[in-house]
């Protein structure tokens, strides 16, 4: 136990891990509020820069960043309608109204403080539920870790672009992509087309960067002369009383976002989705209409959003399997420090794991007091025009990309990405799921591989497992429900019910 | 993304580029090691394509089933400018000569110019202003990279 808290507490104690964590919580509430920048893409950039760090100094950095940037995108959301990341796209619904009625100051505290109380709750539910779940991943077999990571791919593609069809193929080229170079077990070259330079695999770093940066930076070049609305922001800091009235909700929305959350491939956006849409139904009397400038409307999506990011470390740091791409980018980063995330990660490290806990826990609270200071040099940071923000981003993919190999052709690489992104992003195909490909797709490989081999090859053999075992027949059954629930059978049956259990 | 969601110009052309990228890259799993061992390498990179060419057919299917609209169709040149657009042609091969400048020039020349040719062309406020952005970036740049990060630059 003191061992424990001595690795949570050591971002604390540390001078320079606690100026880590402040710069990046600062620097991702800013990232996150201009429109342009997501958490994904300062994230994903920011790993390039920090593989050369000690483990700590660079996780500290990136939880920093994640804790702000979720938050900071409310503030573009509130105070423009722009909502500065995906994750706050719910937010506006409320935040603006609320502006436009000249409460934006009030907004934004009650929105920093559920933020904060909706970030508690999720890492409590880490610190909690994470060694358990480690616990039983231990009994997992390989089918077990490839139904999971399909799991993952499934929900991430089914809820992240509307079309389930477009949500799959986005995985599967994220999992060949992760596939090209020699193969792990074999050393056989795998999708090289015959090119020595593609031996080595294809860096997922070039691929995120080109999937979040390069491609999100040419989409915002069709709408480069937006001119933002400045509003007037007056005293945030909001009283108790007020925070005590949308306490009960906050809760709620909470556990809400800490499910969507742990769930492999869901992120904070669908989280916020949620959370307005049950505070819509379930609150009776709201303060305003939903929509019209309701804190409830508000209150209900800051709490969630926040809170997913405790509930998407769990699958992240005991399976191995992102719950969100942003967790994506950290099993990156920690592959790039010699670690493998998984069940094995809290037997072999468990300080990483309280080390992660105690960051979050302090990025969190540094959340309360940045979020509620500063606000005039944010205005102006946050009106950033596109035409100067563009290059800059172009310019740090290309060095991020660059430094982690010290190669031009993961940098060509990445602006192919890029490219290829853009016209994906244009046709409905979102980035998550390529890469959560990327990551997940070895695992898959492999997972299957040694499937098949402990079924001695035999096909029959290798399908009754997947019944057989208690573990493996929960996954399957979600797996098969899943897809179900892609069709359209499962609305027939619904529809069904529906209409059977209506007269009565 | 809403007003690109389903009848996007030019989304059957992409649906088809894609299809014939699909294939190849199921031609290239294939050549792995043709149809061997299920826990061979080229079987899990076999099924991923052929799922991306699953998927892709059944989108190509929904779109050509999907009835015309009644309005007339506008000509070819009005229905693509909002996706590619010179402009976006132009600084993606900006982009690329960036890079490229970068393996010769070096990073600060490659940089400054790409740049300020991007803050002038993209911003509109002036030559002498892009300049100056130029300028205030590539201190921040420095300062943050080579005495921060600590990176080697290209």
């Amino acid at each position: 136990m003191p061992e424990t808290l001595s690795y949570f507490l050591m971002s604390w104690l540390d001078p320079s891990l606690l100026l880590i964590v402040a710069v990046g919580t600062f620097a991702g509430v800013y990232a996150g509020a201009i429109p342009g920048i997501s958490v994904t893409m300062a994230v994903s950039v920011l790993i390039s820069f920090t593989f050369s760090w000690d483990v700590n100094a660079a996780l500290a950095m990136m939880v920093g960043v994640y804790c702000g940037g979720v938050y900071g995108g409310s503030r573009t959301a509130i105070l423009l309608n722009i909502p500065g990341t995906p994750a706050a796209v719910a937010t506006a619904f409320d935040g603006y109204p609320l502006a436009k009625l000249g409460e934006a100051g009030k907004a934004i505290g009650i929105s920093t403080v559920v933020s904060v109380i909706g970030g508690y709750i999720g890492i409590a539910i880490l610190a909690v539920g994470a060694p358990m779940v480690s616990g039983i991943a231990l009994q997992f077999a390989p089918r077990d870790f490839l139904l999971l990571a399909m799991i993952g791919l499934l929900l991430v593609g089914g809820l992240s672009g509307g079309s389930l069809a477009k949500g799959i193929f986005a995985a599967a080229l994220g999992v060949l992509i992760g596939l090209v170079g020699l193969d792990n077990l074999t050393a056989q070259p795998r999708l090289t087309f015959g090119s020595v330079s593609m031996l080595g695999g294809i860096s997922y770093i070039a691929a995120m960067i080109g999937f979040f940066g390069v491609a999100e930076a040419l989409y915002q070049l069709r709408d480069l002369h937006i001119d933002p609305i400045k509003q007037q922001v007056s005293k945030i800091v909001p009283a108790w009383k007020e925070v005590r009235k949308y306490l009960p909700l906050s809760i709620r929305s909470s556990a809400i976002g800490v499910i969507i959350g742990a769930l492999p491939g869901a992120g904070g956006d669908i989280a916020a989705l949620i959370a307005y849409d049950q505070a819509k139904r379930t609150v009776k009397n709201p303060s305003r209409p939903f929509g019209k400038g309701a804190y409830e409307g508000l209150v209900a999506p800051e709490s969630a959003n926040n809170a997913v990011i405790g509930g998407a470390f769990v699958p992240m740091l005991t399976l191995g399997i992102p719950g969100d791409a942003v967790t994506a980018l950290f099993i990156g980063a920690l592959f790039i420090h010699g670690l493998r995330p998984g069940p094995m990660l809290m037997v072999d490290t468990p300080h990483l794991f309280w080390f992660i806990v105690g960051a979050l826990v302090l990025a969190n609270s540094l959340l309360l007091i940045i979020g509620l200071t500063g606000v005039r040099i944010f205005t102006r940071i946050m009106t950033m025009p596109r035409g100067l923000l563009i290059p800059l981003v172009i310019l740090l993919s290309v060095v991020g990309t660059y430094t982690i190999q010290n190669s031009f052709t993961d940098v060509y690489w990445m602006l192919a990405f890029g490219v290829l992104g853009y016209f994906m992003k244009v046709y409905g195909f979102e980035p998550g799921p390529v890469i959560l490909g990327v990551i997940l797709g070895p695992l898959m490989d492999v997972s299957f591989r040694r499937a098949i081999l402990s079924s001695r090859g035999d096909l029959m053999d290798f399908f009754t497992s997947f019944f057989v075992n208690p573990i493996s027949l929960v996954l399957t059954i979600a797996f098969l429900l899943l897809i179900l629930n892609q069709t359209p059978l499962w609305g027939r049956i619904f529809n069904r019910r529906k209409a059977t259990a209506g007269p009565g | 993304m809403n007003e690109f969601q389903s009848r996007v110009p030019g989304a059957i052309p992409f649906y088809v580029v894609l299809l014939a990228s699909s294939c190849v890259l199921l031609w290239e799993a294939w050549r792995i090691e043709g149809f061997g061992a299920l826990s061979g390498p080229g079987t899990f990179p076999m099924i991923a394509a052929a799922v991306m060419v699953l998927c892709i057919l059944s989108l190509l299917v929904r779109a050509f089933a999907r009835p015309r609209g009644t309005e007339e169709k506008p000509p070819l040149t009005e229905r693509f400018p909002k996706i590619v657009t010179l402009p976006m042609i132009g600084y993606v091969l900006l982009c690329a000569a960036y890079v490229l400048a970068l393996e010769i020039a070096g990073f600060w020349i490659a940089s400054a110019v790409f740049l300020c040719v991007s803050f002038a062309v993209l911003h509109q406020k002036g030559l002498l202003k892009a300049a100056i952005a130029t300028a205030a970036s590539l201190v921040f740049v420095y300062i943050v990279f080579r005495f921060i990060f600590q990176i080697y630059l290209p």
